[in-house]
């Protein structure tokens, strides 16, 4: 009997259509390691109890002779992501009881599919942070070592997917928050380009940096959930129309490394696994050259003003009035205070705090002007070395995965972690991380991620690199999650 | 670069209760981001008429009603924390 839990989306795709697999047993499988494992790593906040109903749904549809490439595939999803008539939560206590009122674009997408939910997954609150720590409902740990954090913010998206508690997963990308995790989990993580799929129903962080992101076991799978969740959807003006041409596939890229970029706070370790993908590439007849990209080290400067400024006015909608936790104050005013202040956790406010700051009159000027200008400037920067090369590459983060608790006190040490993801969001661009190359840390071997940054629309190219540089790099992970 | 009575007046703008107790850790926190991200005031450069396309343009179209009537009523009331009938009830305004 085989382990249907290691199968690929196209592997079990294919044996679900020859009948020689159900979706109640591919499912019933990653249910079994979710609930066995869950306790130990909290990577769901909620396991739904209708999964294996799901499943028989999927099957009747397979028995019928429909196939889509996700239909009775199980997926986990991201907290924030809305399920009509299902608890959704940002993994804040100023939602922990609220019930979603409709279905979110990608969800219904999954849904037309016949995709298996098998839960909600634990996250920072409202996708704020890095490590996935800033939960209302305790921190998710690492599967390759349970000490340590997974990332954030999707954090219990990447761990079920690494621990095989969920063949895929959705997650959300601010700043980082698909790919950081999916580097520091051994899994893919890709975050489209801006607008590339619907925020429909997706619970908003920083509305002109969002974007849902798909988590995976490979390339290849990531790529299938993408593609069934894009598109330009009537519910979000912000997403790009149809007919605007993808870039195409080529047989071989050029790619850039901004190597001034490079030169301090990362793991010297990390840094020879970097150069060696880098030379796997070259190996595999693509070119790497280095590039320059002065205005890129003004980009976490750029995002912790822009990323808080969005937040404190997104934020301004929870008020204890029509929906989500109340506390009761002296008076009308007092209740919003009261609510707001015991309802979210630290992180939320002290970003509500710093928007609050930089948009206020007297440092408009100084913060939000300034970092709107220097986005454009780094998009245009970005953007003129596109002109010469296919890929931007630079490590996804400086050092693979640190202990839980290690950074919690620091928050601008937490911030630092979004130092090669951030670019990303500001200019609006797609990037991936693969997981390349491993450390070890207390006899522990920890997963590296790989970041390749893509013009506009340049996903095909992501991937097309991100399987060259992966060959085998998901049994790494894979191996790693089996030793605990 | 920020002082506690700042952050209390941030809290204040922002409808905010902080904790008196958490105000010194919160104005170090602050303190340690504003310092950094100031780091954008190093920042100098011309941009005017940088850009020739817009990244964000307004979409219109017609309004049209998308949900027969009182489709979400009951779902959206159901998440209300205190209601009176088919009313929200919120404290006196005037």
């Amino acid at each position: 009997m085989i382990d249907v839990t290691t199968l690929t989306i196209k592997e079990a795709r294919k044996k679900l259509d020859n009948k020689e697999i159900t979706s109640v047993e591919l499912t019933g499988a990653f249910l079994k390691n979710a609930k066995e494992k869950n306790d130990k790593l909290n990577a769901f906040l909620e396991i739904f109890d209708d999964v294996l109903e799901q499943a028989k749904e999927a099957d009747k549809r397979i028995a019928k002779g429909e196939s889509y490439p996700l239909l009775g595939i199980p997926i986990a999803l991201k907290d924030n992501l809305l399920v009509q008539g299902r608890k959704v939560s940002s993994a804040s206590k100023i939602l922990e009881n609220y019930t979603a009122t409709y279905d979110a674009t990608v969800i219904k997408k999954l849904k037309e599919e016949g995709a298996v939910f098998l839960g909600r997954t634990n996250m920072d609150e409202f996708a704020m942070g890095t490590s996935t720590e800033n939960s209302a409902f305790g921190s998710t740990r690492n599967p390759i070592d349970p000490t340590r954090v997974p990332g954030g913010s999707s954090g219990g998206s990447a761990v079920a997917v690494a621990a095989k508690m969920a063949m895929c997963a959705l997650g959300s990308d601010t700043g980082g928050s698909v790919r950081q995790p999916a580097a520091l989990c051994g899994v893919v993580g890709i975050k489209p380009t801006y607008g590339s799929v619907s925020r429909y129903g997706l619970m908003a962080m920083g509305s002109s940096l969002d974007v849902v992101g798909s988590l995976a076991k490979t390339v290849d799978d990531a790529e299938i959930l993408f593609e069934t969740i894009r598109g330009w959807d009537k519910m979000d003006s912000t997403t790009i129309p149809n007919e605007r041409e993808r870039i195409e596939k080529k047989d071989t890229y050029v790619i850039g490394v901004p190597r001034d970029f490079l030169t301090t706070g990362i793991d010297p370790d990390a840094l020879v696994e970097f150069e060696n993908a880098l030379t796997k590439l070259k190996n595999e007849g693509h070119t790497v050259i280095d590039i320059e990209l002065p205005t890129l080290k003004y980009s976490l400067a750029t995002y912790y003003i822009i990323c808080p400024a969005e937040v404190s006015t997104n934020m301004a909608r929870f008020d204890g009035v029509r929906y989500g936790f109340h506390k009761d104050g002296v008076d009308r005013i007092d209740d919003y205070r009261q609510s707001r202040g015991a309802g979210f956790g630290k992180e939320v406010r002290r970003r509500i705090l710093l928007g609050t700051y930089v948009l206020s009159s007297g440092y408009y000027d100084a913060f939000y002007n300034k970092a709107m200008q220097a986005r454009d400037l780094i998009r245009k920067d970005v953007f003129e070395v596109f002109k010469k090369v296919d890929a931007i590459a630079t490590p996804t983060t400086t050092s693979p995965a640190f202990k839980i608790g290690e950074k919690s006190d620091d928050p601008l040490a937490l911030y630092l972690e979004d130092i090669f993801t951030v670019s990303a969001n500001i200019i609006g661009t797609p990037a991936i991380s693969v997981p390349f190359g491993t450390v070890v840390r207390d006899g522990v071997t920890l997963p590296l991620g790989f970041q390749l940054m893509a013009p506009d629309l340049g996903e095909t190219t992501l991937f097309a690199l991100g399987k060259v540089l992966t060959g085998h790099a998901q049994t790494d992970a894979v191996r790693g999650a089996r030793t605990k | 670069m920020i002082h506690r009575d700042e952050v209390k007046k941030l809290a204040e703008l922002a409808l905010l209760a902080v904790d008196d107790s958490e105000l010194d850790t919160l104005t170090k926190e602050m303190d340690s981001i504003l310092e950094y991200i100031s780091e954008i005031n190093s920042f100098t450069a011309d941009i005017k008429n940088e850009r020739k396309k817009p990244l964000l343009y307004n979409v219109m179209r017609e309004d049209e009603v998308t949900n027969k009537e009182s489709e979400y009523t009951e779902r959206i009331m159901k998440e209300m924390p205190s209601t009176d009938g088919q009313y929200l009830k919120v404290k006196k305004i005037l």
